[in-house]
């Protein structure tokens, strides 16, 4: 979609954008760092066994969270951490697949372009969820905290989900690539990015859109 | 003369009907995965489940999906599992019966995945599959049996190492030979299309 289609309407546009755009909060005392980021279709994989309470012997239950993540400004970044309260620990991995054999290596960082994103998916690179100590169904939801290389993070509630949404499932096994795909709001004149208060408790990153046709 | 005419459409009309049903039934079954033709015999195995044994010979009379992973897995593994069952679903509502098919995974982890592990982690999938796992040595002869490649490789000290391994779902016939190999690209309505074929 582009903003700068004159026969889509401003309004619907700007709905779109709303309802593609996911994060629930900027670092409250970093919004200007945090001034642009955004993630959209994030998801939790449910979690195929439950955790085993109070058990020390039993491995722990993994399972990976995805989504896209998009640098609209001119300042190229990286992926370098992410964290969320249900899990022991989260790290950033890829999968490689050669003649169908899969290795899935830890990664250090996930470059992120200037005016471009980052994506994660199944299959690809991926954020695995080590040591969850909870079950995880669809309907749930899990917040996940972006921390980038430049200081900016992004938290972000991501549904919990059995299977990939078939929207999000690109033809591109890149994880960092440029932004054929965004929302051309960014370079549309007109648009500004903003992170702005609409909850008491929730802060949406969102994309401006003139509202009058 | 109308008589004639009618006879001699109705004739043209058999004709064509037969040519058509020749065609069909002379034109090789196409599969979304690669076709064994003729199918290999399959290596026999018995490993254990959380319920006691279970041999391939057991399953004869079904078709067998055979997919080897490990319950530590967060993305390939669970991501190949949900599609098994979602393809099974698809097999169901396209007029399969469920109970034709049977989906095994088969841990390349016997280390950490015990017999009770690998089979709870196969039924939270979906109930109906098989989870198994068995001793060190009785894992790699069947891995090796099917062509599957498996190796540790390093992990971190939160994942402790990670198993590497090959991701291809090897499909047996009702009379127990490997028929279908389907790689990590086909997708879960090609599964229930060529479960219908194979079927």
């Amino acid at each position: 979609m582009r903003a700068t289609e004159r026969s889509a309407p401003r309004l619907t546009l700007a709905a779109l954008a709303l309802t593609a755009l996911a994060p629930i909060g900027c670092d409250s005392g970093a919004v200007p760092a945090a001034r642009g980021l955004s993630v959209v279709d994030p998801w939790v994989r449910v979690t195929i066994r439950p955790p085993v309470p109070d058990s020390t012997d039993a491995p722990p239950v993994n399972t990976a969270a995805y989504l896209t993540l998009r640098n609209p400004g001119p300042e190229e970044d990286a992926l370098v951490r992410v964290e969320s309260a249900v899990a022991d620990t989260a790290e950033i991995h890829s999968v490689s697949m050669t003649d169908d054999v899969m290795r899935m290596r830890p990664v250090a960082s996930v470059p992120l372009p200037s005016q471009g994103e980052a994506v994660l998916e199944p299959g690809g690179v991926h954020v695995m969820l080590i040591g969850v100590d909870r079950a995880l169904a669809e309907g749930d939801t899990v917040e996940l905290t972006l921390r980038l290389r430049s200081g900016r993070s992004v938290s972000v509630r991501a549904p919990v989900r059995r299977t990939q949404p078939p929207s999000t499932r690109s033809t591109s096994s890149r994880a960092a690539r440029p932004a054929s795909r965004m929302i051309s709001a960014s370079s549309a004149t007109s648009t500004t990015w903003s992170c702005m208060r609409t909850r008491p408790s929730q802060m949406v990153v969102w994309t401006t859109l003139p509202l009058a046709a | 003369m109308k008589k004639a005419a009618a006879l001699f459409v109705g004739g043209v009309g058999l004709v064509i009907a037969v040519m058509v049903a020749g065609a069909a039934l002379s034109r090789p079954a196409t599969y979304h995965g690669t076709h064994l033709s003729p199918p290999m015999p399959a290596s026999p195995f018995t490993l254990e489940s959380a319920d006691g044994t279970v041999s391939l010979e057991e399953l004869e009379g079904k078709a067998v999906a055979l997919f080897f992973g490990f319950t530590s897995c967060p993305d390939v593994c669970p991501t190949t599992l949900l599609r098994l069952s979602d393809a099974l679903r698809r097999f169901e509502e396209a007029g399969g019966d469920r109970e034709d098919v049977q989906v095994v995974f088969v841990s390349v982890d016997p280390e950490r995945d015990s017999p009770a592990r690998a089979s709870a982690y196969a039924r939270a999938v979906d109930p109906s599959f098989i989870g198994l796992s068995g001793e060190p040595h009785e894992i790699a002869d069947v891995a090796s049996d099917y062509g599957i490649y498996h190796a540790r490789a390093e992990g971190s000290d939160a994942t402790g190492y990670l198993v590497d391994h090959t991701t291809t779902i090897t499909v047996l016939d009702r009379r127990g030979r490997v028929a279908l190999l389907w790689s990590s690209t086909v997708t879960a309505p090609q599964m229930a299309e060529d479960l219908a074929t194979l079927l």
